[in-house]
């Protein structure tokens, strides 16, 4: 326990030279988290599209909250559609008959016609609508897996630098020593959860309870911790082990649909989303905005599975480099 | 001149002998494309649209992250010493800069134009009807990139710092431009905010270059990156004091 608090002191103390860029990460999340809360609430515009009235007399559709139309005499440039500043554009022939010209595919096609026909129409199947939950936590989990390995500088560099042999010849635990630098990881994730707080307490809405949050947020950094502890402990220099980490860590992120969900019907690719852990999280995620957890737990158990895996053998290495060598 | 260029010669060699740098600008500008055009080509009907985006908006990625280049180039642990002996010699302060400035500039460029020369006939991606416009309205937005960083070098004197601050500031106007996804469309306050970063503009100009064979933002953009090239070389010049290397 004495191992514990020395350490667990120790890495604030060297936290200090480095909090600059622990800040700037921090403030970064912070707003994503923001970011994706806002996100959220504008999501409802499907398509924002410009109508070209031609000949002047073709009455052009109104906006309403699914549609935002833009009249103009004469079309934007093709540019316009690639660089995705409006979806579609929109003409009306004499019998009323639209022509729409866009580059996405028929799905967007036959959804935006049953809106020109009728602004109301019911369009929640077509697409499926993310809640803020797991938006939030989908777009925080990046920010939340690199900050946690960022947190374990403090292992890297007695890891590099020698010190962790003398720590285990030392009449210290090894276990309390490691266990000092995970808490002090679970306890750099504590500003997001403030905010998150903050933002209840304010009365927005985040989509799940505090407590949902808690133990989400927890099994996000369990993740992070193994997969940093993996990383150092299998490659010796801490900057190559910090950029291999990040790179996986956004790309996984990515391909798991944190940001985004994607949908390609190919076969390797598919088979590859299936293992990231991120991606039973977003799922279980998913589960709990519809209120079907309780039938998805095991989703969530994999990521702790998994996590645990790297966690143990990350453990058992260590031991075997140093307690039994030296 | 010819102490110039025996300087010039020197870094451009140093550059293309680092092999992150050179990674940088090829394999990792290319996978980031392949990657982000592959995710979201779900958006589009023809997928050669989503690598169209990418294509044009990575690669301004690309020449605004020259500025890391040069600040590389130029004060890089193993370069400061010899810049030092420069210093010494009768060539004078201004070859040290601006030779880096021209090296990075030629490194970032040659490797830029190699990348679409390689992705434009394999993705189908346009840039233009005449290419050539295109790239000349690269160079001088390179051109200020590279001599951002070494006006940044300049002023702090440090590369970590240099780095640091501007890619973060770099990152950050990008995300506001759209380049990693368009926030034209996630509501009008995005897209004001979007209109705000100068990334925007940059991208509308080669967007317009590339998809509508338009050239009404050939020239402002042209004209402004060629001024602000020539601002940060004087910036440079006033800020570059040789006591700093002692």
């Amino acid at each position: 326990m004495r191992t514990f608090l020395a350490v667990f002191k120790n890495n604030w103390l060297r936290t200090v030279p480095r909090i600059v860029s622990l800040a700037v990460f921090t403030v970064f999340t912070l707003i994503t988290v923001l970011f994706s809360v806002y996100v959220t609430g504008t999501q409802q515009v499907k398509a924002h599209i410009v109508f070209i009235q031609e000949n002047g007399w073709a009455a052009a559709p109104e906006s309403s909250q699914a549609l935002d139309v833009t009249v103009m005499s004469e079309k934007p440039p093709r540019s316009s559609l690639v660089e995705q500043k409006y979806d579609a554009y929109v003409t009306a022939d004499g019998a009323g008959n639209y022509q729409i010209d866009t580059l996405r595919g028929d799905d967007f096609k036959s959804m935006l016609l049953l809106l020109l026909e009728d602004p109301s129409a019911d369009i929640s199947g077509i697409q499926s609508e993310r809640g803020v939950g797991v938006n939030i936590i989908g777009f925080m989990m990046m920010f939340l897996l690199m900050i946690a390995f960022f947190n374990m500088f403090a292992f890297a560099d007695d890891k590099e630098q020698g010190q962790l042999k003398r720590i285990a010849a030392a009449p210290a635990s090894f276990g309390w020593y490691l266990a000092a630098h995970c808490v002090y990881c679970l306890f750099m994730l504590l500003p997001e959860y403030l905010l998150l707080i903050i933002l209840k307490l304010c009365r927005w809405d985040i989509g799940f309870s505090l407590l949902q949050y808690a133990y989400l947020m927890a099994v996000l950094a369990f993740l992070g911790i193994s997969f940093a502890l993996f990383l150092n402990t299998l490659i010796k220099k801490p900057d190559n082990a910090n950029m291999l980490g990040n790179s996986v860590t956004v790309l996984s992120s990515i391909l798991a649909g944190s940001f985004y969900s994607f949908s390609k019907n190919n076969a390797v690719l598919d088979g590859i989303i299936k293992v990231i852990p991120q991606k039973e999280l977003m799922r279980f995620a998913a589960s709990l905005q519809n209120g079907s957890a309780s039938k998805h737990w095991g989703s969530i158990a994999y990521v702790v599975l998994f996590s645990l895996a790297m966690f143990v053998f990350s453990c058992a290495v260590l031991r075997r480099m140093y307690v039994k060598k030296v | 001149m010819r102490r110039f260029f025996s300087i010039f010669k020197m870094d451009l060699t140093n550059l293309f002998k680092n092999p992150v740098l050179v990674g940088y600008n090829t394999v990792f500008a290319a996978l980031i494309i392949l990657i982000m055009g592959f995710l979201t080509s779900g958006n589009y009907a023809d997928s050669r649209n989503a690598y169209q985006y990418y294509t044009v908006t990575m690669l301004v990625y690309g020449i605004l992250n020259g500025a890391m280049t040069a600040s590389n180039c130029f004060m890089e642990r193993d370069i400061k010493r010899p810049n030092l002996r420069i210093i010494y010699s009768p060539a004078g302060g201004f070859p040290i800069y601006f030779s880096k400035i021209l090296a990075s500039f030629v490194f970032d460029y040659v490797l830029h134009i190699l990348l679409l020369a390689v992705f434009c006939p394999l993705l189908h991606v346009t840039l233009g009807s005449n290419p050539l416009y295109f790239i000349a309205l690269m160079a001088p937005v390179e051109f200020a990139a590279v001599a951002l960083g070494t006006f940044f070098c300049c002023v702090f004197h440090c590369e970590e710092t240099t780095s640091m601050l501007l890619s973060l500031t770099v990152s950050l106007l990008c995300i506001l431009g759209g380049t990693f996804f368009s926030l034209d469309g996630l509501g009008p306050a995005l897209a004001f905010i979007s209109k705000l970063s100068p990334v925007k503009w940059l991208n509308d100009a080669f967007f317009a270059v590339a998809c509508d064979n338009s050239l009404a933002l050939f020239w402002p953009v042209f004209l402004g990156a060629a001024l602000i090239s020539a601002l940060l070389i004087l910036g440079c010049r006033l800020f570059f004091r040789t006591e700093d290397y002692l």
